[in-house]
């Protein structure tokens, strides 16, 4: 069951404000959602099944060349010092 | 031409009035401009137009007077397919990245954020000549079902303004419908490309996973999506594939090679689908979800088909019933990790960090999320944390092993699975919106394609007192030219009888 | 709670992060890997920046190259090497999750189960069991205007982020603190031999340690700079946890970080709510099914190891196996010994003058440690001035006795200082040795009045005094007595500050 906290740490852990008001609401929905998603584990599946997992050979990554990026990457940011980007900063 | 018919012209029709000079596309992009000013009030598929879309009909004019070579915008990519789509107003759906143009994915988050490259599907489909009109609403980040959870209000369905357009590719199925564009993009990680061109009565294609590049594509569930193709004729969909599919591993590296340019040559595209053999589900035909007028229009595609030549077979694929809890699980699994990015520091909505902790910083901005999306991603965190990601994630992942499998399994046998695209009509505007399982339902004959990584094409088939419904059919990884022929085929045998755009 | 005696025994652990600093690009895109010194943020791309529909490219040649590092240690190469998401929030990580590897649901990581022996621990020897070898990100960085307490807000460098890093974890199987300072060392050599990593650059090997004793609990000590602070930190961890113990206080289980100034551990700042990291595989990077074929392919593209080298220096060379260690754990100095011979083959000589002379020089006068924060690259000018030729030289004036050891201890000092040829150096002081004060006087006074910028320098700067004195023995022709001129030197830099104020 999904109650006010378990959304209250959720919503933390994911760092989304939620207000007060809403707390109830959402923890209503995901808990019929997540009762929904229980069907999974009456789903009887061996060890042997392989999660689904995309595969790649050895040799299809990317060779070891560096290209710079020209364009200007940082134009989409409004907080910035001289080169740098302002950031909050870690509570004490 | 003369008068607003021109506007529903098919892409093919489009690129060679054209070519031999009845049309100059700045006139052209110029009148849709004016056409869409005076429609999209209504309908509301455009979150923003592309203010360089003159400029660029005007580059095209000149290279077609020979003043200058045509070689897309980006010097040439010498792929044969440079000027295949000269001139088309291509609409793009607003989590597609466009160099230039803002790429809101309808969300507040993202409200001015203005990439600084192009999606490689983006740049193929503009060095063939399409020229981007504009970027179509969505639900935000491509979360739901009826482009109603916008930041940038619903789109209108062009049939019926008071339902939903579907979604979450809403906008580029409504402006292809109501001709604001020729070809548009959308994306599917679930149906999102399927649903909209089923209520919109277009054709809405999923390739196969990695057939089309990703980059770009601002990533809901990078495990499920593709960038889907969407157009009001076969011809035209096969046309965009040329042009799109293909390897991109200089930028993609879960981008798959296949060589699929030489059989989807409009041309080699035959209407012959004497022989082939479709899978029905049982599992679905008799679920109670579906709508009377759906099923009806299902049962008549059946004997179409039949009537065309094709076998029609039931099989049954018990996995099936765990196909949504393990396609939700997993898209909001991913979401809640890919969405973390958006925190205000490097791009996008923000607020000034002086003096703020961290932690207080983060939850402001990101509170901006919409209701659904913060849903999902709350919901995408509990089932990977630590205790619970056994008992889900890896579960469904185990699940869509076993759909796949199974799926695969019927694909062997059969040509091509065949269902209806929704199994319900394009709902009321309002109508499903407060019940979020209840509109999760309405995916349950698209997320298997997606679950799966095959190719599935939604055709539009009848109307129901106005309303389209669309029939969908899946294929083999890799078989869109199989799709393709099928499509046409239900096309040319049923040209008097679907309707794919209003005027 | 149990009183526990002194002797209960102590566990460390370490984590090892070592940059690949031999890559030229990042890990996961086409940004150069080398980072420093640039402004910031202007080795960045949209991929290591995380903008929106971007995807991250693997860079072959870092699998490869942890692969070759997870050999040389021994480990099982995973046979499908897979990629997750550590998702947490942190201003200076692009995308708020970290691609790295995990091993809690199958074996993904790159490298599991291998081992380090270490054989030159007064005679016996003891094997470090390493855990897991993964590859991973770095991220970006962190600056303060002011100070991290006065500051208003962060001020992030993202030209970091996306950097190859390779973490190696142990078992806690070391028990004291000299071992674990062994152990880096000789880490280092390896990554020095296979070319991956140079550990003396800033920032490129890194390492926490985790400690506990008895039965206590396991607190993580980060934040360390150098190896010789690994040890010292390790150290003073030991005694504070004794000391708590033996007191019968709880020893809590915590993050402590290394205040290198005060040179004592304290605790970190404390989150606000438990952090999950919510590990799954990462989706956009397809699993790396890697093949026994593949796999032999990249050993026997592997250089000689350390281990190897020791052996055939044995045999080779007729070396000690204690002296061939000490060469071989620095792998300059390793490379400095066979070139040297190719001028002078009397092998066990060059040795003896590499690992007691010119170790026992560098650990005096260069500010040496081979994976410091401050490291200015000293040891590197020195290496730039002493080379093969000098050292052999050196050896065979001695062994020829033409030169005491004493002399030549002299003379390498300045050859350092002049970078003239000991054989060249010897000619001056047979020719007239200027040992008299009132000789060199004139010749101190020239440079000092030629150099009266290097002079002033020398008031605060030592280190301008080592160049004043290898003028002083160039103007002599290497006659003079570098400790008599070094003096003198010293003398008119005191003067000089005493009159100056």
């Amino acid at each position: 069951m999904v109650g006010i906290e378990e959304v209250r740490h959720l919503a933390y852990l994911a760092r989304i404000s939620i207000k007060d008001e809403e707390l109830r609401l959402y923890a209503e929905q995901m808990d019929e959602i997540l009762a929904y998603f229980n069907m999974l584990d009456e789903l009887n599946v061996s060890d042997d099944v392989e999660p689904y997992r995309m595969c790649r050979a050895y040799n299809e990554m990317r060779d070891d060349v560096p290209v710079a990026f020209s364009d200007n990457v940082l134009s989409n940011a409004k907080n910035t010092k001289g080169r740098f980007i302002k950031a909050p900063k870690m509570s004490s | 031409m003369v008068g607003t018919s021109r506007f529903a012209l098919n892409a093919y029709e489009l690129v060679n009035e054209i070519k031999n000079g009845s049309i100059s596309v700045e006139d052209y992009i110029a009148s849709m401009f004016e056409r869409i000013r005076k429609m999209d009030e209504r309908i509301n598929a455009y979150i923003t137009l592309n203010e360089h879309a003159l400029e660029e009909a005007r580059i095209v004019d000149k290279a077609l007077k020979g003043y200058t070579e045509w070689k897309g915008y980006s010097n040439g990519n010498g792929n044969g397919n440079s000027s295949i789509l000269l001139g088309v107003p291509l609409a793009v759906k607003d989590n597609i990245s466009t160099q230039g143009i803002r790429t809101t994915c309808a969300s507040k988050m993202l409200e001015d954020y203005v990439p600084v490259y192009d999606a490689t599907v983006v740049k193929r489909l503009k060095d063939a000549g399409a020229i981007v009109i504009g970027k179509t609403n969505m639900d935000e980040f491509g979360m739901g079902s009826t482009t109603e959870f916008s930041a940038f209000g619903v789109t209108h369905n062009p049939w019926a303004y008071e339902r939903v357009a579907g979604g979450s590719s809403g906008g580029s199925a409504a402006a292809l419908a109501s001709c604001m564009a020729g070809i548009a993009l959308g994306s599917d990680t679930g149906g999102s490309v399927r649903c909209p061109a089923s209520f919109c009565s277009i054709y809405g294609l999923k390739p196969t996973y990695g057939l089309l590049s990703r980059y770009g594509l601002i990533s809901y569930a990078n495990s499920l999506e593709c960038i889907g193709l969407m157009a009001r004729s076969v011809l035209d969909l096969a046309l965009m594939l040329k042009v799109t599919a293909g390897s991109d591993m200089q930028n993609d590296h879960t981008s798959i090679d296949a060589d699929t340019s030489l059989s989807l040559d409009p041309e080699s595209i035959s209407p012959d689908i004497k022989g082939m053999r479709f899978a029905t589900i049982r599992e679905v035909v008799e679920s109670e979800g579906i709508d009377e007028p759906v099923r009806d229009s299902m049962l008549d595609a059946i004997s179409s088909v039949e009537q065309l030549g094709a076998i029609v077979e039931e099989v049954s694929i018990p996995s099936l019933r765990y196909a949504l809890a393990s396609y939700y699980t997993i898209a909001m699994a991913e979401a809640s990790s890919n969405l973390a990015r958006y925190d205000g520091i490097r791009y996008g909505y923000t607020e000034e960090p002086d003096g703020v902790a961290w932690n207080e910083f983060y939850s402001t901005i990101r509170g901006n999320f919409g209701s659904e999306v913060k849903r999902r991603i709350m919901l995408g965190t509990y089932v990977l944390s630590s205790g619970y990601y056994g008992r889900y994630y890896m579960k469904a992942q185990k699940a869509r092993a076993l759909i796949r499998d199974d799926m695969l399994k019927v694909l062997k046998d059969y040509d091509a699975i065949m269902m209806p695209t929704m199994p319900i009509l394009p709902p009321r505007i309002g109508e499903r919106v407060s019940d979020p399982l209840r509109l999760y339902n309405i995916d349950v004959c698209t997320v298997l394609a997606n679950l799966a990584g095959v190719p599935a094409l939604s055709i539009p088939y009848s109307m129901y007192n106005g309303l389209p419904i669309g029939v969908q059919f899946m294929a083999r990884h890799l078989d869109e030219p199989l799709l393709l022929r099928i499509a046409y085929a239900l096309e040319s045998a049923r040209c008097d009888k679907v309707r794919r755009c209003i005027i | 709670m149990t009183k526990m005696s002194s002797d209960a025994r102590v566990r460390i652990g370490l984590e090892i992060h070592c940059q690949l600093t031999a890559l030229r690009s990042k890990l996961f895109c086409r940004c150069s890997a080398d980072y420093r010194g640039k402004e910031p943020n202007t080795n960045v791309c949209p991929v290591c920046l995380g903008m929106p529909g971007t995807l991250p490219l693997l860079n072959r040649r870092a699998v490869e190259y942890a692969i070759m590092l997870a050999l040389a240690l021994n480990c099982k190469i995973s046979k499908r090497i897979t990629f997750y998401r550590k998702n947490y929030f942190y201003p200076d990580l692009p995308k708020n999750f970290q691609i790295t590897q995990y091993n809690a649901y199958e074996h993904a990581s790159v490298g599991v189960d291998g081992s380090l022996v270490l054989d030159d621990l007064n005679g016996s020897s003891k094997t470090i069991r390493i855990r897991r070898l993964q590859l991973e990100e770095d991220p970006g960085r962190l600056a303060y205007e002011g100070s991290i307490d006065t500051a208003n807000y962060a001020l992030v460098d993202y030209n970091r982020a996306g950097v190859a890093l390779v973490e190696i974890v142990t078992e806690p199987d070391f028990d004291e603190p000299s071992e674990v300072r062994l152990f880096l060392n000789r880490l280092a050599s390896i990554l020095e031999h296979l070319g991956i990593c140079n550990p003396a650059l800033e920032g490129a090997v890194r390492c926490d340690a985790n400690i506990s004793i008895g039965e206590h609990a396991r607190v993580e000590v980060k934040n360390i700079n150098s190896f010789k602070d690994v040890e010292r930190a390790v150290a003073f961890e030991i005694t504070r946890q004794r000391s708590l113990a033996s007191r019968g206080i709880e020893i809590r289980g915590e993050t402590r970080h290394w205040d290198d100034a005060r040179r004592i551990t304290v605790q970190a700042r404390m989150k606000e709510e438990e952090e999950d990291y919510r590990y799954f595989p990462e989706p956009d990077i397809p699993s790396i099914v890697v093949k026994e074929e593949d796999v032999e392919a990249l050993r026997a593209r592997m250089p000689e190891l350390p281990y190897a080298r020791v052996e055939r220096f044995v045999k080779v060379y007729s070396l000690s196996s204690d002296t061939a260690r000490i060469l071989v754990n620095e792998k300059h100095l390793a490379d400095l010994f066979e070139a040297s011979t190719k001028y002078y083959d009397n092998a066990r000589s060059i040795a003896n003058w590499i690992v007691t002379d010119l170790k026992g020089y560098l650990e005096r006068y260069a500010s040496y440690d081979r994976n410091s924060k401050g490291d200015d690259g000293s040891s590197n000018s020195i290496f730039a001035k002493v080379t093969p030729r000098h050292i052999a030289e050196l050896a065979m004036l001695v062994d020829s006795g033409k030169i005491n050891r004493v002399t030549a201890r002299q003379i390498l000092q300045n050859v350092v200082a002049s970078g003239m040829l000991p054989s060249a150096i010897v000619q001056g002081m047979d020719a007239d040795m200027l040992s008299k004060k009132d000789e060199l006087e004139s010749i101190v006074n020239r440079v000092i009045e030629e150099e009266r910028k290097a002079f002033m320098d020398a008031l605060s700067n030592e280190k301008a005094l080592n160049y004043l004195l290898g003028k002083v023995m160039r103007y002599s022709n290497g006659r003079a007595d570098p400790k008599l001129a070094l003096s003198m030197l010293k003398e008119k830099v005191a003067d000089k500050s005493k009159g100056g104020k």
